[in-house]
């Protein structure tokens, strides 16, 4: 697995995540990123949206534009049934992928 | 406040998307930029700080833009339209079976491949089933028929057969018996019919009035033998068989009523049966009432066919019991001719298909594994197809596809693959059939009424459906999963494959194994075949023909104008141009069934549970010259052994060593046993060596042989005429045929065979398993042999990358090739062993179809995996050669 794929991948993987929980906009989606991994993995707008629409254009999530009195008019998005199929999908493949490693590399004692 | 559109898009170049999209992308972006901006800001930093630190990840304006458009197109204008997938909830079949016909067009090559594969596997079944179906499942046509029973009359010795029971115990069964409805009788019978063009023979039978109101089968014209019929103060009658009747009279509606000279009596038709019945047996083609015509017949002159028909709510099982106790009390009462026998009752089923029902499974057996393994090679060449359609599936899955949907598809397409095969399938079993029918052998029953009908037609169609689901579902399960995973990975597919191949090589094994299963089996019967038919069968068949005449009343009231014709005929034989030598024989080695009479021997008092019998054979002198049986002690009989001379007679080997183990026969005294028979003494002056009389494959029983002008017999009717010719025998039928009728214009001669004939059609039966099974075997081996190629070139195309570098890094040709020849001989032999577990457990099961082989017999398991072995690994001669073939920089260069 080239380093580029691995890294496509997990954005990816992440960004699903995310919006499982709850419908979120661009910027909410980077900041909780870099939040939760502690500053290790960081978006920036041109990175995020390029991503972002890539998913949205494999129907993976869907976005939509709300427009709420006394804020500014944003972008959510949310998962789509197809994005919660690849998402666990995704995650029991991930979760081998880290068992085998693990097995082999030693991450964790035990 | 900034105007952070203008902003934004003062940092990029200008979106290459419609206005619209362009126009919310930018929104989007300033949208961010703006909120980081305001969060910097509120953690203290100067706006002008904030506002770089905010656009600073725009400053590579170009790409920004490129990335942005790509990842965005091809992105339709309008709102975006709902998933296709929820519109399309209900099942498009008729539409996706066009789609799943488009995709075959666009791969000829695995379509023609599969549709072949499937095509011999269901073709080869629809055959064997439809044969099957013919002789053993299609119901009698009787009325009721699971309530008609066979009364298997079973000796001593041994299980009886349909054609076992004997008037005097039949009479008897009748009065004591309170389960059947009703009980029915017939023997066979030869007609002789005169009065036609040119005399004809005619096999048939005689019957009880009771028989055919037993069975319930309506006649196609007039009416069916009554039990009036039967009584003696009434006319002959004689009922046709539908072939009989389309074969002398063309089928002529107006037959009813019409007069027979049957045995030189006028014999009125009453009725004509319809096609599919027949009884006993496929040959009978006239049945007339019995009247007195078995009256005297002994109690062991066990030759008829006894059936009855159950009273409604009576099991079998209870009328069983009866029976048990009925042949108890008989055998108390008739000791010498009843002890030992009993009457197991067979469904009518059961009795008629008899013999033919464990081969014919055998060969249903054979002909599913076929098809098992054409499934398995359906399977793995989806597996190879799939695979290269990963990106294909991942895109439909990431565009909403359900995994349903996806499995549906292709099991969809390969139900299309398999309804094809299934199609051209059939085609091949209804050619398969019509030679079969043709050319198959005569004693199996209702064998010619086997064709490709609605229940065949349903069971191959049945058989489609389920090679077109069962073999896809495996592949399209895993198509489905390993799709998600290519879609989220682009251009990288080589992890999800090990599974893929692993389940391909699994397939490969378990075709592998039945092949060898099938290979074995098909090994047993043809050496079991070989061994049958190298038996020498203790006569030299060369150059004779054989000819037989049935000898009725009234011209043949008594055994001298037997005697006579039989004189006069081997006499005018003997004349005709081309003959060397002519003689005769009551009952033709292979041809006819031995008919056992009991005997005591002089001076030896008989124990009273002891009841010796012998096959009784009345021949010529000229017999064991003309046959060249050796005469192993004493001698053969001459032209003066005459009615007014000593009575004498010539045994088998099987007599002498049987009852004279440790002394001469010759000179010793038998006599017939029956009561009311010529009883005189007759001294044995000859041994004859041993003629396998019944079959190649069974013992010869133990026979005495007279010279037919010391004959007492009146019952043996039947005569054979084997005539030794100087050049081919056939050559010679025609005039000795002629050469018969100027002894008597009227009598028909019958069955006009070389004894090569004879022979071949003794085993026509194991001829004919023998040949079908190892057609099956030789299918196994082919598409287990192709499966193998298959997946074997499939690993290889796999492992193009590994094969490349270890190319690269030094490997040699030779090591390559032997790498992936090594693979298939790997998983061969793992399939030959699982073959030869499987074949230790089911072989047994051939034990009652094998002649002097065991069915474990070591050398054929050796060599059908040998065989195997050796098929798998030619297979991978061509992927071999590709893989060592390969450029390793090519392939490096390509990742």
């Amino acid at each position: 697995m080239s380093d580029r794929d691995l890294r496509k991948g997990s954005s990816e993987i992440l960004i699903l995540a995310l919006v499982e929980e709850r419908d979120r906009h661009g910027y909410e989606i980077a900041k909780l990123i870099e939040e939760r991994s502690q500053g290790a993995i960081s978006f920036h707008v041109a990175s995020l949206y390029p991503t972002l629409y890539r998913l949205e254009r494999r129907g993976l999530i869907a976005g939509r534009w709300v427009e709420r009195a006394g804020t500014r008019r944003r972008r959510f998005y949310n998962l789509t049934a197809a994005g919660q199929n690849v998402l666990q999908a995704e995650r029991r493949s991930w979760r081998a992928f880290f068992a085998a490693l693990n097995r082999v590399a030693h991450f964790q004692p035990g | 406040m900034h105007d952070w559109k203008t902003i934004v898009r003062a940092h990029i170049e200008p979106l290459p998307l419609d206005a619209a999209r362009a126009a919310d992308i930018v929104d989007e972006l300033a949208q961010h930029v703006a909120e980081h901006h305001a969060e910097l800001v509120a953690s203290g930093a100067g706006d002008d700080e904030a506002l770089a630190t905010a656009l600073a990840p725009l400053r590579d304006r170009a790409r920004v833009v490129a990335e942005i458009a790509r990842a965005d197109r091809p992105r339709p204008s309008a709102p975006v339209p709902p998933p296709a997938w929820r519109a399309k909830l209900t099942f498009d079949f008729v539409g996706e079976i066009r789609y799943a016909l488009r995709r075959l067009a666009r791969a000829p090559g695995f379509a023609a491949v599969a549709i072949a594969t499937l095509a011999l596997g269901i073709g080869a079944n629809t055959a064997i089933f439809s044969i099957v179906h013919a002789v053993v499942l299609a119901p009698l046509p009787y009325r009721a028929a699971q309530r008609v029973v066979a009364l298997v009359n079973s000796g001593p010795r041994g299980a009886g057969s349909i054609t076992s029971s004997s008037l005097p115990d039949y009479e008897d069964w009748r009065r004591q018996a309170t389960s059947f409805e009703s009980l029915g009788l017939l023997s066979g019978w030869t007609f002789n019919l005169s009065g036609l063009e040119l005399p004809e023979r005619l096999y048939g039978a005689r019957v009880s009035g009771s028989l055919f109101p037993l069975l319930g089968t309506p006649p196609l014209l007039g009416r069916v033998i009554s039990p009036d019929d039967d009584r003696a103060d009434r006319g002959e009658v004689a009922v046709l068989s539908y072939r009989l009747w389309r074969r002398l009279f063309a089928g002529d509606p107006g037959i009813i009523g019409r007069p027979l000279m049957l045995e030189g009596r006028p014999h009125v038709v009453v009725g004509v049966m319809p096609f599919g019945f027949r009884f006993p047996s496929d040959d009978t083609e006239i049945w007339a009432a019995i009247k007195d015509n078995m009256s005297g017949m002994p109690r062991d002159g066990r030759f008829m066919v006894a059936v009855a028909r159950l009273k409604p709510g009576v099991a079998l099982r209870s009328a069983q019991a009866e029976m048990d106790a009925i042949s108890a009390r008989l055998s108390g009462s008739y000791p010498s001719t009843n002890r030992g026998w009993r009457v197991p009752l067979l469904g009518i089923q059961d009795a008629v298909a008899g013999d033919a029902k464990p081969a014919l499974f055998l060969l249903l057996g054979a002909a599913g594994f076929v098809l098992l393994i054409a499934c398995a090679n359906v399977s793995s060449l989806l597996l190879t197809r799939l695979t290269s359609r990963n990106r294909e599936t991942g895109i439909r899955l990431a565009l909403g596809a359900s995994r349903a949907g996806v499995v549906a598809q292709v099991v969809t397409e390969n139900l299309v693959i398999a309804l094809l095969g299934g199609t051209a399938g059939v085609a091949l079993a209804l050619a398969a059939v019509r030679l079969v029918v043709a050319f198959g052998p005569a004693d199996v029953p209702r064998l010619d009424t086997a064709g490709v009908d609605a229940p065949v037609l349903a069971f191959a169609f049945a058989l489609s459906l389920a090679a077109g689901v069962a073999p896809a579902l495996a592949p399209a399960f895993r198509s489905a999963r390993a799709g998600l995973q290519a879609s989220l990975r682009e251009g990288f597919g080589g992890y999800a494959t090990a599974t893929g191949t692993r389940l391909g090589e699994l397939l490969i094994v378990g075709e592998v194994a039945l092949a060898v299963t099938v290979a074995i089996a098909g090994g047993l019967l043809l050496k079991s075949f070989a061994a049958l038919t190298s038996v020498s069968p203790g006569f030299d068949t060369a150059r004779v023909l054989s000819l037989k005449v049935f000898l009725t009343p009234p011209r043949y009231l008594t055994i001298d104008a037997e005697k006579r014709f039989i004189h006069d005929a081997l006499l005018r034989t003997g004349e005709v141009p081309g003959v060397e030598a002519a003689a005769a024989v009551s009952q033709l080695p292979l041809g006819d069934p031995s008919s056992l009479e009991r005997f005591e021997i002089d001076g030896r008092p008989l124990a009273p549970d002891e009841s010796p019998a012998a096959a009784f054979r009345a021949v010529s002198a000229s017999y064991f010259s003309v046959l060249r049986i050796p005469i192993a002690r004493g001698h053969g009989f001459t032209a003066a052994d005459r009615e007014n001379t000593p009575f004498v007679v010539v045994v088998n080997g099987a007599m002498a060593r049987r009852f004279w183990p440790d002394r001469d026969p010759i000179g010793q005294r038998i006599r017939w046993a029956t009561e009311g028979r010529d009883r005189r003494w007759l001294t044995i002056v000859g041994v004859a060596g041993d003629v396998k009389s019944d079959g190649l494959g069974k013992s010869e029983p133990p026979a005495v042989y007279a010279p037919y002008t010391q004959r007492v017999f009146p019952w043996l009717r039947w005569t054979s005429f084997v005539v030794r010719t100087h050049g081919e025998p056939m050559q010679s039928a025609l005039a000795i045929r002629r050469a018969l009728l100027t002894i008597d214009a009227n009598q028909p001669v019958y069955q006009i065979l070389s004894l090569d004939q004879v022979v071949a059609q003794s085993v026509s039966e194991a001829r004919f398993h023998t040949l079908l099974l190892d057609l099956f075997a030789a299918l196994a081996l082919t598409l287990a042999a192709v499966g193998v190629y298959g997946m074997i070139g499939y690993w290889v195309t796999q492992r193009m990358r590994d094969i490349g570098i270890r190319m690269a890094l030094g490997a040699t040709t030779r090591k390559i090739a032997l790498m992936v020849v090594g693979r298939s001989a790997a998983l061969s032999s793992a399939g030959v062993l699982l073959g030869l577990g499987l074949s230790l457990a089911t072989m047994r099961g051939l034990s009652a179809l094998l002649f002097h082989i065991s069915p474990l017999d070591v050398p054929t398991f050796a060599q059908a995996a040998l065989i195997a072995t050796a098929a798998g690994v030619a297979a991978a001669y061509l992927p071999a050669r590709r893989a060592a073939r390969l450029d390793p920089l090519s392939i490096i260069r390509g990742e």
